[in-house]
């Protein structure tokens, strides 16, 4: 029974990493920003939730999954809202998705992921992982906007940021 | 593992202090202060440290984050200093990194149980925590009781410090007047129109306000303590603030009730300490507050000079928000 549990529980925790390398890579390959976003997403909802899963399994009868399913609970509503909040203000802001042309990206790719901080954060603690992830594309976001807009209305990007902090 | 862990985190951290001061974009140095504030929080998570851990996280990555994008909303986002050609900071700045790295070449390793501060009384506070104070939270039992002096002068460094900043930001009366339908609007500039944050921040702001009460009072047998809790209560107030609107949130927490939290506070503090000497005690020696039982005097003496703590971090947090958020209206 145990042996089964510890299975269960690292099949679930392999993965979530796995999910979780894979939103990173996907957030430094992705040509603009949504699809990054979408890419960041998978990060924080289904790495997430199958890390958490695999800790409750190990953690046992004990306190510790009451407080992983509250953390679960906690995610799983925040952070939708943020990736919502993100998407919003980077439309009202004028950034427009690329569309596929015969070249390729039509974003200066390469400028953007040189920017970008490197995805490391991400293993730093749970609740660290959870905030970089809106943080960094947000940051990301702005790189983004000076590269395509340099006057857009910044506004609602320091909105959905203050709200996602 | 925790040696890889640790190399990891701060090699992080140093990258991250590099992006602040190479970015141009002030909006981008504010979030990656906060990611900074964060990864420095698992820091100090390794070494230990919840309760400083706790304090970083909520007002590191939270509160001084939103303080600092209400700064900017009231100036630009571009850092416009001038590159200045001078070798006086450069010069200045790595005399003095040159004279910190070469201090802690002779700090002591991590843990060395022959190091100095754990030669001092760190034995002497873990020893006689459980005889004198009886609470599992050592961090606790120093910092309210053991060292309650440092605390009692930080709790006023707090109140003078708000003093200060609202003496700088100015005290506007609200205007009681009708406002026109242009104000109104201008006022409720806020994430109302925005549905879906709006429902799920308020499902949210009562188990952040619950959980920093939670801190605030299991701070005795957990991480946690006045400190944090204020800030995690502000946090939940600031939240609604950003959901609603400035003016909502004055309704909410009036801004007379803030300032009268700062000082009821402080003052909580100061009397508990009075408090004692007028029942024949020392200044802040709780254990003559319950004349039966000295360790219940110390239960009752941290609980209220906690609470103390609490009251002032969270006015002074809120006051300096609604500051902030009014100065951004006009």
């Amino acid at each position: 029974m145990d042996l089964l549990l510890d299975i269960i529980a690292s099949v679930c925790l392999i993965a979530g990493a796995f999910l979780v390398f894979v939103g990173g890579f996907g957030v430094m390959r992705m040509p603009d920003f949504y699809t990054r976003m979408h890419a960041a997403s998978l990060t924080d909802t289904g790495g997430a939730a199958l890390i958490l899963i695999g800790l409750m399994l190990q953690g046992g009868l004990t306190l510790a999954p009451v407080k992983l399913i509250a953390i679960f609970l906690f995610l799983f509503l925040t952070s939708p809202t943020a990736s919502y909040a993100l998407a919003n203000a980077a439309l009202l802001s004028g950034l427009k998705p690329v569309c596929r042309n015969e070249t390729g990206s039509a974003l200066p790719t390469g400028q953007v992921v040189a920017t970008g901080s490197p995805d490391a954060a991400k293993p730093a603690g749970k609740p660290a992982a959870k905030k970089t992830a809106p943080k960094k594309t947000a940051r990301k976001k702005t790189d983004a906007k000076k590269a395509v807009k340099k006057k857009a209305a910044k506004k609602p990007a320091g909105k959905s940021a203050r709200k996602s902090s | 593992m925790t040696i890889v862990f640790s190399l990891f985190l701060l090699s992080m951290l140093v990258l991250v202090a590099v992006a602040v001061l190479r970015t141009d974009n002030l909006f981008t140095a504010v979030m990656l202060s906060g990611v900074f504030s964060l990864i420095m929080a698992a820091n100090f998570f390794v070494l230990d440290a919840a309760d400083v851990a706790l304090t970083e996280a909520v007002i590191g990555a939270g509160i001084s984050t939103v303080l600092f994008l209400g700064a900017l909303a009231l100036t630009s986002e571009q850092d416009r200093s001038p590159p200045v050609g001078s070798w006086v900071p450069l010069l200045t700045s790595s005399a003095l990194g040159g004279v910190i790295i070469y201090a802690v070449m002779q700090a002591p390793r991590l843990g060395d149980p022959n190091a100095i501060v754990h030669m001092h009384v760190a034995p002497w506070y873990l020893e006689k925590t459980p005889e004198l104070i009886d609470v599992p939270n050592v961090v606790t039992a120093v910092l309210a009781s053991f060292r309650g002096y440092d605390t009692l002068g930080e709790v006023f460094v707090v109140f003078i410090a708000c003093i200060g900043v609202m003496s700088l930001l100015g005290r506007v009366r609200p205007r009681r007047e009708t406002i026109s339908e242009e104000t109104f609007s201008k006022q409720s500039r806020n994430l109302r129109h925005h549905l879906i944050p709006r429902v799920v921040g308020k499902m949210l702001i009562p188990f952040i306000v619950l959980f920093g009460l939670y801190v605030q009072f299991h701070g005795d047998f957990g991480p946690g303590g006045g400190f944090q809790a204020g800030a995690l209560v502000a946090a939940g107030i600031i939240l609604y603030a950003l959901l609603e609107g400035d003016t909502r949130a004055r309704q909410l927490v009036p801004e007379w009730f803030s300032s009268v939290l700062v000082a009821l506070g402080a003052f909580t503090y100061a009397s508990v300490g009075v408090a004692c000497m007028v029942m024949g005690g020392r200044f802040l020696d709780y254990s003559v507050l319950d004349p039966h039982d000295a360790i219940h005097g110390q239960h009752l003496g941290i609980l209220l000079v906690e609470a103390g703590v609490g009251m002032t971090v969270a006015g002074v947090m809120i006051t300096i928000f609604h500051a902030f958020a009014r100065r951004g209206i006009r």
